[in-house]
């Protein structure tokens, strides 16, 4: 645990923003999370998990702070959304496994729906070799890609209104980006909707290609001790089991996930 | 001035009255990077069946106000797994395991204390008759007193260790369950387990939870607690440990007052991994604060007239 404090607190849409926090522990790999707690009082009572989006850092490469992105959904991030720079926040973290390095001569694909851009723009500046992929619903969700583009990525936009970048699915230009390639030199990392990485994972298993996915579930601790963030896996020897996202991943294997036990939505 | 702080809980003394509460701490050894684990009671595991058990679908938790809702189904490892690879680390570090059982019948519960007889390193057991998130067990022999009664005397029968006793708020008369499980026998009781509650989402028109119904813990259920352990401790001789939204030591020495010989921290280890150590702190600075030689003297001190 340690005392953050907001370095900055910017609006990248009405609804989206984008969060400077002073940290100096341990270095955040791409694929990372941590807890904030929005209140030192009893409401809202627990602590928040982010995706880390990138690393500030000083002239001699040290961490001095992370930025997350995120989303007004609740009462917490409406909160979060009004902190000003100074604001004192708990942060807990890093936690979580991220995603696996990339491998010499591996193509890297990262595929990120809406707000699941926050842990592959990480991965993105940590290994810039990588192909960025964003799909947005619409303009307004698309705005959170201007963050990334920032830092001088150069990612592929589809939203499936058409309103920024070409119009349809990630997976459009998953398919275009694979053409030519030989499927076991390429490793896609995911993150975003339930919906989405169900239909980028089934995509990627009929072309043979790995795939790594960043799970997102409600949770109230992060340490593997509440037990709420489950996940229905394959594996114990066929009958299945619950894996945690915040303990086990939140980066699975693609073909480690059960997803005909998975209710999309949530 | 030298502070005692040790207590006894029926038939074990633990060097000072805060223990973490089952479900909410692991085994213990997942919380080590974030706090001293010798700094503490005792620390209760989560809760033990005779197998393994999955647990609810998800959604398992949703958050309430000053307060969650969970409904995990005692997702555990089994008796046996925890014997062989989670009680070896607490054990070595030397820091009171309290063994939390669980049964869907009460040759269950026996069986799982069973198991435990003899297992160094294992300072009590607590059995739970009260989780509300599981269809078999738990709370139905939590809610009706000749139930409770029986499993405490079986398990009873066949440990050597000392029986803490976690009963359920979802009752009329929480006094009538206490005096059962005193009269089957065990050295204590703990109380509160959560509260059975419920959250609906209004777009889908449907409980948040997955399994419809969970149990509500934090802060929101410490007044409920609070006057349970109170009612409890006025009726019974044997110790009570209270528990019940829990977030420091202001809030534990409510239940100490109230008649409680110790206290259990929940929810509050989700916030803070450090919650327990510090509820432990917060009770020495008040013992200091009002010239406290002996906790036992603030236990059950409250002036009711």
């Amino acid at each position: 645990m340690a005392r953050a404090e907001v370095l900055y607190n910017r609006a990248l849409s009405p609804y989206h923003f984008l969060m400077g926090l002073s940290y100096t522990g341990v270095r955040p790999a791409p694929g990372q999370f941590v807890m904030l707690r929005i209140s030192s009082g009893s409401d809202p009572l627990l602590r928040r998990p982010f995706g880390v989006f990138s690393l500030l850092e000083d002239e001699r490469g040290q961490v001095t702070g992370i930025t997350i992105l995120y989303r007004v959904v609740g009462r917490g991030t409406q909160i979060m959304s009004e902190f000003g720079e100074g604001q004192a926040v708990d942060l807990l973290g890093p936690l979580g496994n991220g995603f696996p390095a990339p491998k010499e001569g591996e193509r890297t694909i990262l595929v990120a729906g809406g707000m699941g851009l926050a842990p592959l723009n990480l991965m993105a500046l940590v290994y810039p070799e990588s192909k960025l992929i964003f799909g947005a619903r619409d303009g307004v969700e698309a705005s959170v890609i201007d963050a990334s583009k920032e830092y001088g990525l150069l990612p592929s936009v589809v939203t499936e209104d058409g309103s920024e970048g070409e119009k349809g699915l990630v997976t459009d230009l998953l398919s275009s980006a694979l053409e030519g390639l030989d499927p076991a030199s390429v490793v896609v990392h995911s993150c975003g909707p339930m919906g989405m990485l169900r239909a980028v994972s089934a995509l990627m298993l009929e072309m043979g290609v790995k795939t790594y996915v960043s799970l997102e579930n409600s949770m109230a601790c992060g340490l593997g001790a509440c037990l709420g963030c489950a996940v229905t896996c394959t594996g114990n020897g066929g009958e299945g089991e619950y894996r945690f996202v915040c303990s086990d991943g939140p980066v699975f294997e693609s073909t480690d996930i059960d997803w005909a036990r998975i209710r999309d939505g949530h | 001035m030298a502070i005692k702080t040790s207590v006894d809980i029926g038939g074990v003394t633990i060097k000072n009255p805060v223990m973490t509460a089952s479900g909410t701490f692991g085994y213990g050894e997942e919380f080590a990077p974030y706090t001293d684990l010798r700094a503490l009671g005792a620390v209760v595991v989560k809760g033990l069946s005779l197998k393994p058990r999955p647990g609810n679908p998800t959604p398992r938790t949703v958050e309430t106000p000053s307060g969650m809702l969970n409904a995990i189904g005692l997702q555990n490892v089994g008796v046996e797994p925890f014997i062989e690879e989670k009680l070896p680390y607490l054990r070595d570090i030397g820091v009171p395991a309290i063994a939390n059982i669980f049964g869907e019948s009460v040759d269950e519960y026996r069986a799982v204390a069973e198991r435990l007889e003899g297992c160094k390193g294992i300072a009590a057991i607590e059995i739970n008759i009260s989780c509300p998130n599981v269809k078999k067990g738990g709370l139905q022999f939590g809610t009706d007193p000749n139930s409770a009664r029986t499993v405490v005397e079986a398990v009873k029968a066949v440990t050597s260790l000392p029986v803490m006793t976690k009963l359920s708020p979802n009752v009329t008369d929480i006094r009538a369950m206490a005096l059962a499980v005193e009269d089957g026998g065990t050295d204590s009781i703990s109380l509160i387990n959560t509260i059975t509650g419920m959250v609906v989402d209004i777009d889908k028109r449907r409980p948040v939870l997955a399994n419809g119904v969970g149990g509500l813990s934090g802060p929101a259920i410490r007044p409920v607690a609070v006057r349970m352990v109170c009612e409890v401790a006025s009726v019974v001789r044997v110790p009570v440990i209270g528990m019940g939204g829990i977030m420091n030591g202001d809030d534990a020495l409510q239940f100490i007052i109230a008649g409680a010989t110790a206290v259990q921290v929940g929810t509050a280890s989700f916030i803070d991994p450090d919650s327990a150590a510090k509820v432990v702190s917060g009770i020495e600075s008040y013992m200091k604060k009002y010239n406290i030689e002996d906790i036992n003297e603030l236990v059950g001190s409250i002036k009711l007239d």
